[in-house]
């Protein structure tokens, strides 16, 4: 479809807009003044809307839950097949028949399930479905619903936050790997979610590191200070604002930031995650440092195992009645937490700059409660999104309780579903929630595939 | 003919524009609430002298060659491949492999320190971020022993043979001077003194000595 002059118009402005900001920025730091100054300035010369658009990170952080082991399927009773959810039909795999609604104001049909979590959040901001590509189960890696053009969407994710600086781009859990892109970051791999927290310590403050002891870290800040402020040019108002972040970085060094981010009996406690199985605590557990990292600008992303429990028997011995009400607290807790916290560099809520996947091996049959089958209709996958308001919320492709599948297709409307298609714009719309609309920064990976005709919510410009 | 043509209507053309332009008013005195200026009320500018060949050697003399003076107006991060360099020049193996070793460290950081990431189009970062300058200062926190061990073998790559302590221990001013790349005061000697006792112990006051210096020497590009 031909773009519309407006269209052609508003693209050249934030073209325009873009080369406007980075020239500013290199400028800026080519004369030693400050980003904030910047802004100021920015705000000043070219509005309000380019000074809020230079402040932005280009990205969002995420959070990748991948449900190995069959784990997956537990998300398809936080969020479940609408028509399976409506019609109740006695032997589905819908956990709590009778009960729910249709969430009001989604762009696309939504459940709201007693065990649906973020349901107070506005319709815009809900969770995004998609059923797509092909079940895979007992896989660690789904191929399916993870690699897009070759491209490992983990991977890719980390390569589209490249812009944003942090000690450690991206931190897998318990063996979880990320794949490659191009420009894709390495992971750092640690066994279980509470040892992310000792990742981010520097190695000075680390036991038998130089700055570990606390009377040596103190004197270390100090002499950095006095050995700083007798270069000549530390005092020019060109370089000192340069200089008071590295005195700020100095004294970092020192500090061990594993009380900073180690998980507190009281964060357990808000998340609901003090008497749970071990599987949920962990996925608790990440959030919580998750949250506290991306706080700080330490990491961008973090990919975490989800139940990874092959819950088979699981609507027969009961779990089905309780572990979902445990993960909604869980979900719950972490989107309070996001809300509720923002980020030190760019001073916004990280709810608003955070993406949050879940993907993996298999949902299992969402027709067949009895023995909970890994076989899914027509061998569909599934993959869900909260994409901070990036993307249309509700389901693209459904199942029905007569168990027919219905694909999507590029402008998001109901198509004949195909497995590769419909996996390469869920993907894609994944990599354009985390670029934040950005279709130019994703169209390495997604090529040719655009997602704001239909799926993905226009970026403002 | 064609271009003949043109030629000819943009010859005209700059007649009649300058022709125009000769025509317009003097600018001076300028309409109440004129936003424009003119001779009278605005810095006049002296474009008749010449700049005189002596004056400017001596003002490279003093200020140093434009390369470097633009530097003094502004703090940019040292640059990836810089700091490898650096590390090498003053002891440090950037290619060294053990667990928190400084060149481990170094290969590992690339991200925090902002490198460039060419398949997706991004370049260096230039500006002074908290996670780029807490990795580099972690390098040099990390590397001091091996500074040490190089000025004690007298191996050290930029300045062989020099010596950073005295057998008493004390701050020497040539070995300062080798890490800083520029003269060390006796403000720098002092500092480097108070350093190594007010640590826990000597030893560690030394290292701790070699990371402050390097940190402050290598700040800014």
């Amino acid at each position: 479809m031909a773009k519309t002059p407006f269209a052609k118009r508003d693209e050249e402005r934030e073209v325009t807009r873009r080369a406007l900001i980075k020239w500013t920025l290199a400028a800026g730091a080519a004369l030693g003044v400050s980003r904030g100054k910047i802004m100021e300035i920015l705000e000043r010369t070219a509005g309000k809307e380019t000074a809020f658009a230079a402040t932005e990170n280009s990205s969002c952080r995420t959070i990748h839950l991948v449900g190995r082991n069959g784990g997956l399927a537990w998300a398809t009773l936080l969020f479940p097949q609408v028509d399976i959810a409506k019609q109740s039909k006695a032997g589905q795999s819908y956990n709590r028949p009778g009960m729910g609604m249709m969430a009001p104001g989604t762009a696309k049909p939504l459940w709201f399930s007693p065990d649906t979590p973020w349901q107070d959040l506005p319709p815009s901001q809900q969770f995004t479905g998609f059923v797509c590509g092909n079940s895979s189960a007992h896989s660690d890696i789904n191929a399916s619903t993870s690699i897009l053009n070759g491209n490992n969407v983990f991977s890719f994710a980390t390569a589209l936050q490249a812009s944003t600086p942090a000690v450690i781009p991206v931190v897998a859990v318990n063996g979880l790997d990320i794949g490659t892109s191009p420009g894709g970051a390495t992971a750092t791999a640690v066994g279980s979610p509470d040892q992310i927290v000792g990742l981010f310590n520097s190695a000075a403050s680390r036991a038998g590191g130089l700055l570990s002891n606390s009377q040596d870290a103190t004197t270390y800040a100090v002499q950095y200070a006095a050995f700083a402020q007798l270069n000549r040019a530390s005092s020019r108002s060109t370089q000192k604002i340069s200089y008071n972040t590295a005195v700020g970085a100095a004294g970092l060094l020192g500090v061990n930031l594993a009380a900073k981010l180690a998980i507190q009996p009281a964060d357990l406690q808000r998340y609901g995650a003090t008497s749970v199985a071990n599987n949920i605590k962990a996925i608790a557990q990440g959030f919580i440092v998750a949250v506290k990292a991306f706080k700080a600008g330490l990491t961008n992303s973090v990919v975490l195992p989800f139940m990874g429990d092959d819950p088979h028997p699981a609507f027969a011995d009961g779990r089905s009645g309780t572990v979902p009400a445990q993960l909604k607290m869980i979900f719950d807790g972490l989107m309070a937490d996001l809300k509720s916290t923002t980020d030190e560099v760019t001073n916004k809520v990280l709810a608003d700059d955070t993406v949050i996947t879940i993907m993996g091996d298999t949902p299992k049959d969402c027709t067949q409660s009895n023995g909970w089958p890994d076989g899914t209709r027509n061998g569909s996958g599934m993959a869900f999104v909260y994409s901070a308001g990036h993307l249309k919320s509700g389901w693209f492709g459904n199942i029905d309780s007569n168990g027919a599948v219905t694909g999507f297709d590029q402008t998001g409307a109901d198509a004949t579903f195909n497995n590769a298609n419909t996996a390469k714009l869920a993907l894609a719309s994944i990599a354009y929630a985390v670029a934040k609309g950005d279709e130019r920064a994703i169209a390495p990976f997604a090529n040719g595939v655009t997602i704001s005709n239909g799926i993905g919510i226009p970026k403002q410009l | 003919m064609k271009r003949i043509g043109y030629t000819l209507a943009i010859l005209a053309s700059s007649v009649l524009a300058s022709a125009c332009t000769d025509d317009l008013p003097p600018s001076d005195p300028l309409p109440p609430g004129s936003t424009g200026g003119g001779d009278g009320n605005t810095f006049d500018h002296d474009n008749t002298g010449t700049i005189s060949p002596w004056e400017l050697l001596d003002r490279l003399l003093k200020e140093g060659p434009p390369t470097f003076t633009s530097h003094m107006h502004s703090c940019p991060k040292v640059k990836y491949d810089t700091l490898g360099s650096i590390l090498t020049g003053v002891g440090i193996d950037a290619a060294n492999t053990a667990a928190v070793s400084a060149g481990d460290l170094y290969t590992s950081g690339q991200s925090a320190l902002s490198v460039a990431n060419y398949p997706n189009r991004i370049r260096e970062n230039v500006m002074l971020s908290t996670s780029g300058v807490s990795r580099e200062f972690d390098i040099f926190a990390a590397g001091a022993p091996e500074v040490l061990a190089a000025f004690t073998a007298g191996t050290i790559a930029r300045c062989p043979g020099v010596k950073l302590f005295d057998t008493a221990g004390a701050c020497q001013p040539e070995g300062i001077t080798c890490l800083l790349g520029t003269i060390a005061t006796s403000q720098h000697v002092q500092f480097c003194n108070l350093t190594v006792t007010s640590a826990s112990d000597v030893a560690t006051g030394q290292k701790l000595a070699v990371a402050a210096i390097l940190a402050a020497a290598y700040t800014c590009e």
